[in-house]
């Protein structure tokens, strides 16, 4: 038998049946995680359906500027792994070494605005076990929160189910970018060695597909819970 | 008249023919990936701008929509959906069509109950 080129696995016919392969093994794992989230955003739309008022009074409370900015974080992100890919078909390994490097860097900086929200969040008491959430300023008066939504008959411990919902989502959004940063920091690794050439570019390519299903589900998540409730443009400083 | 080679080893398949791999010969172009990047870009300002339109309870809707327009080129293009084989298509709509029955089933429950009627 002849000698077969790199990156070719010996159960295959040829490199493009393997790189069919290798994406649809990451499609199928990819439908996984469809569902998975699906079940969360199901269980969401009917709470959000019972208590629109409740969720919609806490919503206006979440940093909305700060969701914005992880957005575009996220939205540049995919585009750098999408020339990652690129630029590993070219067989251009400095330029894959440095998209690959900006994901990682973007995806970091979303987890570091994350974990700065999660502290604020925190100190303002907008945690599900909560029992002050907090003061609204009104003609240079500070209301409790909790005063405020009495008379609008919002309930606490509705908000505190969006709060839940709120940690739980993107807690579990979080730990796939944590996941997906580590795969994309490895691939880099593989980059700086010179062993991930461009006849394997498709270790990116599922890498990417991973990557931007996080993203997606970002773009869902961030209309869902951030702007639930309406907002104005002193919320974003402008 | 040439005749068909019946012999045993003219059915050993041709690794060396099929090995001539050409990754860079399908690339993205920037343009393309630059097109996608704007599309949805200007997509997460539309749904900003949406929530400050005074739209209401309605705003969900515009939400939604823009994040489907956006997940549909990330998806087609970024996710080289517009290249992919049958098998693919074939598990990312199955993906997508359980999805949309595990929200049909429980939320038709909740469209026939008068508390909590979409």
């Amino acid at each position: 038998m002849s000698a077969r080129v790199g990156a070719l696995c010996g159960h295959f016919e040829d490199i493009e049946q393997q790189r069919g392969a290798e994406r649809l093994g990451m499609w199928m794992f990819l439908a996984t995680e469809i569902l998975f989230f699906g079940g969360v955003f199901l269980a969401y739309t009917v709470y959000r359906n019972w208590y629109s008022k409740d969720f919609a009074a806490i919503s206006s409370l979440l940093n909305v500027t700060i969701a914005g900015i992880n957005s575009v974080f996220l939205l540049v992100s995919s585009m750098t792994i999408t020339f990652a890919i690129r630029a590993c078909q070219l067989g251009n390994n400095s330029a894959q070494r440095k998209y690959l490097l900006a994901t990682a860097l973007l995806g970091s900086a979303f987890m570091g605005l994350k974990a700065y929200e999660y502290a604020t969040d925190y100190h303002e008491g907008l945690v599900p076990w909560s029992s002050n959430f907090g003061k609204e300023t009104l003609h240079g008066h500070e209301k409790p929160m909790l005063q405020v939504w009495e008379e609008e008959g919002v309930a606490p411990e509705r908000v505190k189910m969006f709060l839940f919902f709120y940690y739980c989502m993107t807690g579990i959004h979080g730990v796939h970018l944590i996941i997906g940063i580590a795969c994309v920091l490895y691939l880099y690794i593989r980059s700086v060695n010179k062993s991930l050439t461009a006849d394997k570019y498709v270790a990116i390519e599922v890498t990417s597909l991973y990557w931007h299903l996080v993203d997606a589900i970002w773009l869902f998540i961030m209309p869902l819970l951030y702007l639930a409730g309406p907002h104005t443009t002193h919320q974003l400083g402008l | 008249m040439a005749h068909k080679d019946t012999s045993p080893t003219a059915q050993i398949p041709d690794y060396d023919k099929k090995e001539v791999d050409n990754p860079g010969k399908d690339v993205d172009t920037p343009g393309q990936i630059f097109m996608v990047f704007f599309v949805v870009l200007i997509g997460l300002f539309a749904t900003i701008a949406a929530s400050m339109s005074g739209l209401g309870d309605k705003a969900i809707y515009v939400h939604m929509l823009i994040s489907i327009v956006q997940v549909s080129f990330i998806g087609f293009f970024w996710m080289h959906m517009k290249k992919a084989d049958q098998m693919t298509w074939l598990s990312a709509g199955s993906a997508l069509f359980v999805m949309l029955i595990l929200f049909v089933l429980p939320l038709a429950d909740f469209l026939t109950r008068h508390r909590g009627g979409l």
